[in-house]
């Protein structure tokens, strides 16, 4: 059984295979509501911004980078072009302000990461604390509602599109470039990287790049999404690391990486959720019930190495 | 190359059945929607008449005629969860859903819009029919998203004026909530008996959301910054409305330099706020510690270190609900042998519940009078609320609302009934709202 799931094949398709069990599971149980109209479209509608953003996000997780401050750009773009909707009533500069603006803080992590020397990581949670506090500034309390504005674009087909778009254009750069093997190189081993050539620095700025695009774009959906703009930020950086992982994917990046496991466990998490609701389970229970299936997703999904993890993301 | 290939394979297909699935759907939406519900369509059509708040000459169903249906789904959005909101599911589980044909889905803790709107719309795909809303992050949207769905939806949040027009929406059938203009007056009657021959050295008000506009926090705010006014004998440098909403925390300035400290956020949402509020005790500086929220339980561990490292005693004013949490507070003593929470503002528990299903009811089973005024705007539900500052007081009030014998609920089915139009026919919204805003002191002795 072991062999079997350590199947590199097998190793692909488990997520993928988990997902529609999920998805069996949970229509038997309900009844078959659980595939109805209402409910698929609001799976689809909880997953999406962590969809988007965990493909973008997957280019630097794989080249063994962390950013955890996706949650705090999201809201600090928002506050920005929420301010600029306020001022001129343009629903189209809140969407260009937004994706931009989202899209040049995830790139500045990686500017100042360069520039300063830092983890990515260290650059992302400094810059974190830096955006929560001027989205507190510029906000403070107040919130900004854009829901009527919102109500057209909401219904129409245009994120599906965008959605999908994006998926293909990550995938064939990811899977089918000398960009996407490179990022892969690089996580599993920097130094052998540099050692046949590859600019782990330029590599790694390519691939922040990629994930700027997808994470200005999960500003601009969220702001659709949520009709409603504050200086709260999300989970979402936890929330993409918990979508990679329970897609089958490691955070700590490397060769068996690919960009479409946050995709798959985006959707779980979004599942699991709505599945345990409609079977009624307490909501003082589900939250126990979700640890207990997420930890044994994750088992299922991931390499079980004879030594402890060595990679160090802290050095 | 061949795994790359699967891999392309595998996720494309996954894309495309999403993409697929949702287009297709989206077809079908106007049927599949009806399918969902759980009421019978007779049941619907009478919502659907009653949701229509300029239909005239729909009859109502009588209480048979309802428990003949299949149940109908309501969902319940909690902002938090803890001993108050656990309180309130063993009531509406236990005792209202068999009474009235009801089911409950409750959500999780609900901190922000996006899970609000995903719980909302989790509830619209098991076919709920009415959503009970304690959440309250953006009322527009959410009452919007009900019009459009076709869900009746009750608020348990007071409504500022500008948000008054909620009440003309056809599926916003009314906001229910313990009157702040009252809690605040409590606040003030609160302080001056805890302070009753005691010199006021300073005090922190805690004012919670009251930057984002809560009524409550805001009369809370109000009436303790006017209660210090008049003991101190003191005057406001700025306009008391503009310090209770800060959105900072601000030293209030004053003709007499008494340390008054304002202190927004909550222990929920805000970062570090008890090491915050630890900071200011440890001054020295202040003997009040004025809680807006239900917090007091954090905020004890707190004060009750600083009243060691101090030696002095710091008095707490809170308000509450009934539950473990208040007879713990009110019955333990500190190092001083005062309570730990030395008066309480008591929210009327289950009688606010009561008041956000009656309507929800009322509108599903076609008793529109009884929730429409004849202007066709909907009615607020406005409850009293109490103070009490003996552990004596206390203890009449906390044999309410105790999940475990249904006969203490503060809102039992006689008195729901009496606002039910299943069993008062000619009832109207305005003789509801009298009766549900009667002095409950009668309820509590």
């Amino acid at each position: 059984m072991g062999k079997i799931i350590r199947n590199r094949y097998v190793g692909i398709a488990l997520p993928l295979l988990l997902l529609v069990a999920v998805v069996i599971a949970f229509t038997a149980l309900t009844g078959g509501k659980f595939i109805s109209y209402n409910n698929l479209s609001a799976i689809f509608e909880q997953s999406l911004i962590v969809a988007v953003s965990a493909i973008g996000i997957a280019f630097i997780y794989t080249t063994g980078n962390i950013d955890m401050s996706v949650g705090s750009i999201i809201m600090l773009s928002g506050v920005i072009a929420g301010k600029v909707w306020a001022a001129t009533g343009s629903v189209v500069l809140l969407f260009l302000i937004s994706f931009t603006a989202g899209a040049a803080m995830l790139y500045l992590n990686n500017v100042l990461s360069a520039t300063l020397g830092l983890k990515t990581v260290m650059a992302a949670i400094l810059m974190m604390n830096i955006y929560n506090a001027v989205g507190a500034e510029f906000l403070g309390a107040e919130t900004i509602s854009i829901y009527r504005s919102m109500k057209e674009i909401s219904n129409s087909n245009i994120r599906l599109i965008i959605f999908a778009g994006l998926f293909l254009v990550c995938l064939v750069v990811f899977h089918f470039t000398k960009i996407g093997r490179a990022l892969r190189f690089t996580g599993g081993n920097e130094r052998c990287a540099a050692t046949v050539g590859i600019n782990n620095r330029k590599i790694i700025s390519i691939g922040y790049i990629m994930a700027s695009l997808a994470v200005g774009i999960a500003c601009a959906f969220t702001l659709i999404r949520n009709g409603n703009i504050s200086s709260v930020p999300s989970s979402m950086g936890s929330d993409l690391m918990l979508a990679t992982v329970l897609g089958g994917m490691s955070i700590f990046g490397g060769h068996k990486s690919n960009c479409y496991s946050g995709v798959i466990g985006a959707f779980i998490v979004v599942i699991l959720n709505n599945g345990l609701l409609m079977l009624g389970v307490s909501n003082t229970l589900i939250q126990g019930v979700r640890g207990i299936l997420f930890l044994a997703i994750v088992y299922l999904t991931s390499d079980h190495p004879d030594t402890l993890p060595s990679r160090n993301q802290f050095s | 190359m061949k795994k790359s290939v699967i891999a392309l394979l595998l996720a494309v297909a996954m894309v495309f059945s999403l993409v697929g699935c949702k287009s297709a759907s989206e077809e079908t939406a106007g049927t599949e929607m009806k399918k969902d519900e759980t009421v019978t369509p007779e049941g619907a059509k009478a919502g659907e008449d009653a949701g229509n708040k300029d239909a005239e000459g729909a009859a109502g169903m009588s209480y048979d005629e309802w428990m003949a249906q299949k149940p109908a789904v309501i969902g319940v959005c909690f902002a938090q969860i803890n001993d108050e909101y656990n309180g309130y599911k063993a009531f509406l589980e236990k005792y209202v859903a068999p009474k009235y044909n009801l089911k409950f889905i409750f959500s999780e803790q609900v901190e922000d819009i996006t899970g609000e709107i995903s719980f909302l719309e989790s509830c619209s795909a098991q076919g709920a029919v009415g959503f009970i809303d304690f959440a309250s992050n953006d009322k527009y949207q959410i009452a919007d998203r009900c019009n459009e769905l076709g869900i009746y939806m009750t608020m348990q949040a007071p409504l500022l004026e500008d948000e008054k027009e909620l009440l003309s929406y056809d599926y916003f059938v009314g906001a229910a909530y313990a009157d702040s203009n009252l809690i605040g007056e409590q606040y003030g009657k609160g302080l001056a008996a805890i302070m009753e021959g005691q010199e006021l050295e300073g005090l922190i008000l805690t004012t919670a959301v009251a930057a984002k506009g809560n009524l409550q926090h805001i009369e809370t705010g109000l009436n303790i910054l006017d209660g210090v006014a008049a003991m101190a004998g003191l005057t406001y440098t700025k306009d008391p409305q503009e310090i209770v909403t800060s959105s900072a925390a601000l030293a209030v300035e004053n003709s007499k330099n008494l340390p008054i400290y304002v202190y927004p956020g909550t222990v929920a949402n805000t970062d570090g706020y008890l090491a915050g509020l630890s900071a200011q005790l440890m001054t020295g500086k202040y003997n009040v510690v004025v809680s807006s929220t239900t917090a007091y339980s954090q905020m004890m561990t707190v004060i009750d270190e600083a009243e060691k490292a101090l030696k002095k005693d710091i008095k707490l004013i809170s308000v509450a609900a009934v539950g473990a949490d208040l007879q713990t507070a009110m019955t333990n003593t500190d190092s001083f042998g005062n309570l730990t929470l030395d008066a309480a503002v008591i929210k009327p528990g289950t009688w606010v519940i009561g008041g956000l299903v009656i309507p929800i009811i009322n509108a599903l089973t076609g008793h529109e009078a009884s929730y429409v005024k004849a202007d066709g705007n909907s009615i607020e539900y406005i409850a009293g609320s109490f103070l009490v500052t003996t552990t004596e007081d206390m203890q009449k009030i906390n044999t309410k609302d105790v999940p475990t014998d249904p006969g203490s609920w503060v809102m039992q089915t006689s008195n729901m009934e009496e606002m039910l139009g299943m069993f008062k026919p000619d009832i109207t919204a305005e003789k509801v709202g009298e009766y549900y805003s009667q002095d409950l002191n009668s309820l509590f002795n």
